[in-house]
């Protein structure tokens, strides 16, 4: 899938984004409006919760690494208010060649999502339908829910 | 000052003002305060988070927006600072007991030096009450729902 496809969609779908840059993300972030950098994922998480109480339909895009930072303002915020999100994050640390420094993360990150409850949708299986099901899910249903971009699914 | 009277003086100051309050002692007081037939945000949780919540808020909100929270709060949310720069219709207020005072009186580092002109401290002394367990999330949200958008 090209990064303009995936934009497109992601843009039909949510209209407010945060996050913190990953290389996997290298051409969908600077096409990605209104964006508002943090610094650190759970700020992410925390302004999109905000801008969902001003009645926004927030994605926020992370390094599976940022997951770690990620949960207490998902369960403390979005699961507590139960006002979802649509989270889209990147599975690093899968692949063979990766860098070391992934490697923790890419074994663990399906099963965290599932241990804590968060639906995930795989562009490699379901490709731009995803990103649809995903939105469904997050703004329809209130749940937080996860778009997972493995590293080739998505021009870099 | 105390934290009620801080918090008293705060909204007196904003009268149209949309306010988020962060958990522990600070949304406790509020709650009891101002009730929720408001344009009150009380957060229960997200400890460092409630600059965050205020700033996506006032992202996609022609109304101001005025963040109240404890010192602790604040320096867990430090790096959020910088997204202030982001919004013009926030406005940041830390009530600054040098404590942890939900978790039983914690000493806060001092971090006051890092303060901009966007950073409003109030020192206060803690009130003597404790105030009551605040209501659950679910009526916190629909209230302000409810008051914000009708």
């Amino acid at each position: 899938m090209t990064s303009h496809q995936f934009v497109s969609e992601l843009m039909i779908h949510a209209d407010w984004f945060s996050g913190i840059p990953d290389s996997v993300f290298k051409k969908i972030l600077p096409k990605l409006d209104p964006f508002y950098p943090a610094s650190r994922e759970n700020h992410a998480i925390a302004m999109g919760f905000g801008a969902s109480l001003s009645k926004k339909k927030p994605a926020i895009l992370i390094q599976n690494s940022g997951l770690g930072l990620s949960l207490d303002a998902l369960f403390g915020l979005n699961q507590l208010y139960e006002v979802g999100v649509l989270l889209i994050i990147s599975n690093r640390g899968e692949l063979e060649w990766e860098e070391i420094q992934h490697k923790s993360w890419g074994k663990r990150t399906m099963d965290l999502l599932n241990l804590c409850n968060i639906t995930t949708f795989d562009l490699n299986e379901l490709g731009s339908c995803a990103v649809e099901k995903a939105a469904k899910s997050a703004f329809n249903d209130q749940k937080i829910s996860a778009i997972i971009v493995h590293r080739g699914n998505i021009d870099e | 000052m105390n934290r009620t009277e801080a918090i008293q003086n705060i909204v007196k100051k904003h009268p149209d003002g949309i306010f988020i309050f962060s958990n522990g002692l600070t949304t406790r007081l509020a709650v009891e305060l101002l009730g929720l037939d408001g344009p009150f945000f009380y957060l229960l949780h997200g400890m460092g988070e409630t600059l965050s919540v205020g700033i996506g808020m006032a992202s996609a909100l022609s109304k101001e927006v005025v963040v109240i929270e404890g010192d602790g709060n604040a320096l867990m949310g430090l790096a959020s600072w910088p997204q202030m720069q982001l919004v013009k219709n926030l406005h940041y207020y830390i009530l600054d007991n040098g404590k942890h005072a939900t978790t039983g009186g914690q000493s806060v580092i001092d971090f006051s030096d890092f303060d901009n002109e966007r950073i409003n401290r109030i020192k206060i002394q803690d009130d003597l009450n404790i105030p009551p367990i605040p209501p659950p999330p679910k009526l916190i949200i629909e209230s302000f729902r409810k008051s914000i958008h009708g």
